[in-house]
């Protein structure tokens, strides 16, 4: 029977730290491993004994990427654990640094990690003169999403305006004027982002599994919701640890999450439009519907596209928040109190989870934090089961290759997954 | 003149830094045609591990043994090695409980008792290897990035703040947040950078860009005991972001 061996040391062009290996006898995959090496910095332990108002500031640390989901879904957790209700507007400018974030992300992973595969390149600097005119697109779009950002959170990266129960600072009314007009100006950028991201020639491989996301009545969730999946899941955020659970994994620093007694599942943008399609604005479907984009989606590779659609809505979402937006200055007074509190967020790459056990003092007693990485771990690793057997009689290199495609069409976050 | 030949390295961290490179959105293209970048693993694939540099960056600090062989190589091959970020240059988030055993830190996270596996407490680069030059802040200002960068491309050191951030924020008129409102500010022994960009907020400073040169640490803490915060919390936002930093040390030895 044949043989055949991949082994990837350092995958390259995501975050984080990973090899592949992979053992084929005949057609099939006998041994299959996504060993995530990236060191553990314990954030969990570290946590342990801190007062709850240092716990946002220390986790949006955990990632360079979505240090703002870390940070308000950590806030929220502490939050509903002191049995704090943030105003209106804390909720909705939360909202707006998610989106805004999310967008940033996905362009990130569009452009620089992913696009270089379909055009045979290593990247940027070696696609910049052939794609100028795209990779200027690209910095014009990332510069308005983390302007916003920096606008409400006070930095891009880790923001620091965003404490619990509001936000110590609010931007100014010009400020979010010219963010608003800022975002009108790329609309038609992102219209192209969606065509040339339809364009790649994605892979023909499909493989249907359970998708979970969190979903609310009356919009498309980013931060609050209850958890829904494709195979009838419908749970409370609280609920979380009774359906789910972690594993270890003895080849790998990160775990693995999955709902009790059931298969692997997937969380992130692909997850996301195929449980809340209907949520979206009509201009989004109808692109959508345009580039050939059709419900449900089974193929992973397709995760890719589904951000650029993301990326549509996040800036139309964000400029129609603006259009509105009349912001105050609170009272942002609580009251300490123990308690256990669990929160969920969309992070870019899907579900994050937080959640915090608080004692009387306002010191935390326990910690616990789930990624979108760790949701996805295992869903990765069957589909690269069934891409291999689907591809066998490919040459060795190719279906690395192809491998490599997969797991980068996840934009798997490692540093996060480990923590 | 050739391009300079540059790696950007992680060790291990949140790669913020690399972010905040890939955020310099209206420089960016013109650093992609004025350098050589010859390894970059979370933007390129077909990496040079081998090749000598003009100038590496590293983010990220090092709790891992393999780290420390990988530093010592980029050492090796670079003419100029920078440490990138709060982590790098002082040992960042990652050092904030280093005075407790990693067995017992392993055990909180993956539960089961008897998980083996390498891990060190985190140290910043310049423990292992000699750091040319540093650019703190978690993550790292991208004005001091560009210019660090313009300065090295021309063959310059560059040259940064030796003040705290207490100065910026003086500057910037705000209302001092430790001694009017008795608040836990590490702006006075904070090394500048960031134009007080928490205290301009209305948020105590944290301390993420490491310790200012001669940095009065005993007096910081008097300051904060007199305010009523216990030395548990004080100590605890002390190590914060530049636990392993002598300065810190050496006041935590004294008491
Ligand atoms: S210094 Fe801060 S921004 Fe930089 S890697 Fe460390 S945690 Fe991330
Ligand atoms: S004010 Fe302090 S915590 Fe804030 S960015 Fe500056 S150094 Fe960091």
């Amino acid at each position: 029977m044949s043989e055949k061996d991949i082994f990837i040391d350092y995958l390259a062009r995501v975050e984080g730290e990973t090899a592949i290996k992979i053992n084929i006898k005949g057609n099939k995959p006998q041994e299959l491993k996504l060993n995530i090496f990236e060191p553990p910095r314990f954030f969990e332990g570290f946590l342990v004994g801190r007062k709850y108002y240092e716990v946002p500031d220390i986790v949006s640390r955990i990632c360079g990427i979505c240090p703002v989901s870390h940070m308000t879904t950590a806030l929220r957790a502490i939050e509903k654990a002191m049995g704090i209700n943030p105003s209106q507007q804390t909720r909705i400018l939360r909202r707006l640094m998610a989106l805004s974030q999310m967008v940033s992300s996905h362009l990130i992973h569009l452009y620089m990690l992913a696009m270089p595969d379909y055009h045979g390149y290593s990247g940027a600097q070696e696609m910049l003169p052939e794609f100028a005119e795209e990779l200027s697109r690209l910095m014009r779009m990332k510069k308005v999403m983390n302007d916003l950002t920096a606008a409400i959170g006070g930095r891009a990266s880790h923001p620091v305006s965003a404490v619990v129960n509001g936000f110590t600072d609010l931007p100014s009314s010009q400020e979010l004027e010219r963010r608003q007009r800022d975002l009108e100006k790329i609309e038609t950028d992102a219209v192209k982002t969606v065509r040339m991201v339809s364009e790649f020639s994605i892979p023909d491989f499909c493989r249907k599994t359970e998708y979970v996301a969190l979903k609310a009545a009356n919009r498309y969730a980013m931060i609050e919701g209850n958890i829904v999946s494709s195979a009838g899941l419908e749970i409370p955020e609280q609920d979380y640890d009774k359906y789910f659970e972690e594993q270890e994994v003895s080849y790998s620093m990160a775990k693995r999450a999955r709902v009790k007694d059931r298969n692997s599942l997937m969380v992130g943008a692909l997850a996301r439009l195929n449980l809340k399609f209907d949520q979206l604005p009509p201009s989004v479907k109808k692109l959508a519907k345009e580039v050939g984009f059709k419900l449900p989606d089974y193929n992973p590779f397709h995760n890719n596209l589904a951000q650029s659609l993301e990326i549509f809505y996040g800036i139309q979402e964000c400029r129609q928040i603006l259009e509105n937006l009349k912001l105050s200055l609170e009272n942002n007074n609580y009251r300490v109190r123990a308690g256990e509190g669990a929160a969920f967020s969309e992070a870019p790459r899907g579900l994050l989870y937080h959640r915090y056990t608080i004692n009387a003092r306002g010191v935390i007693e326990k910690a616990n934090i789930v990624t979108p990485t760790v949701h996805n771990f295992a869903n990765i690793e069957e589909d690269l089961h069934h891409l291999v057997i689907q591809n066998s009689d490919l040459p060795t290199a190719k279906i690395a290759l192809l491998c490599e495609m997969l797991v980068r069409a996840y934009d798997p976050c490692f540093s996060c997954s480990v923590h | 003149m050739s391009k300079p030949k540059i790696g950007i390295f992680g060790m291990t961290g949140c790669a913020g830094e690399q972010i905040v490179i890939l955020n310099c959105e209206d420089e960016l293209m013109d650093i992609l045609k004025l350098l050589d970048i010859r390894s970059f693993h979370t933007a390129m694939s077909k990496n040079d591990e081998k090749c000598s540099l003009d100038i590496a960056f590293v983010e990220g600090a090092l709790v891992h043994p393999e780290e420390e062989i990988s530093l010592k190589e980029i050492r090796k091959r670079s003419r100029l090695l920078i440490a990138l970020g709060t982590c790098a240059v002082w040992g960042g988030v990652a050092a904030m409980k280093n005075e407790v055993s990693r067995q017992r830190l392993k055990d909180i996270v993956y539960g089961s008792p008897g998980r083996i596996f390498k891990s060190i407490p985190a140290q910043p680069l310049h423990s292992l290897v000699k750091v040319d030059f540093s650019i703190s802040g978690c993550p790292i200002e991208k004005e001091q990035f560009l210019q660090a960068v313009a300065s090295l491309v021309h063959g310059d050191i560059p040259v940064l703040p030796k003040y705290a951030v207490c100065t910026e924020c003086k500057i910037n008129e705000n209302t001092c947040l430790l001694l009017e409102k008795s608040e836990l500010c590490l702006g006075p022994i904070t090394i500048a950078g960031c134009n007080a960009r928490c205290a301009n907020c209305g948020i105590p400073c944290s301390g993420c860009r490491g310790p200012v040169e001669e940095a009065n640490i005993a007096s910081e803490v008097e300051i904060l005991e007199e305010r009523g915060f216990t030395l548990r919390d004080i100590y605890n936002q002390l190590r914060t972001f530049a636990g392993p930093a002598e300065a810190i040390q050496t006041h935590l030895a004294k008491r």
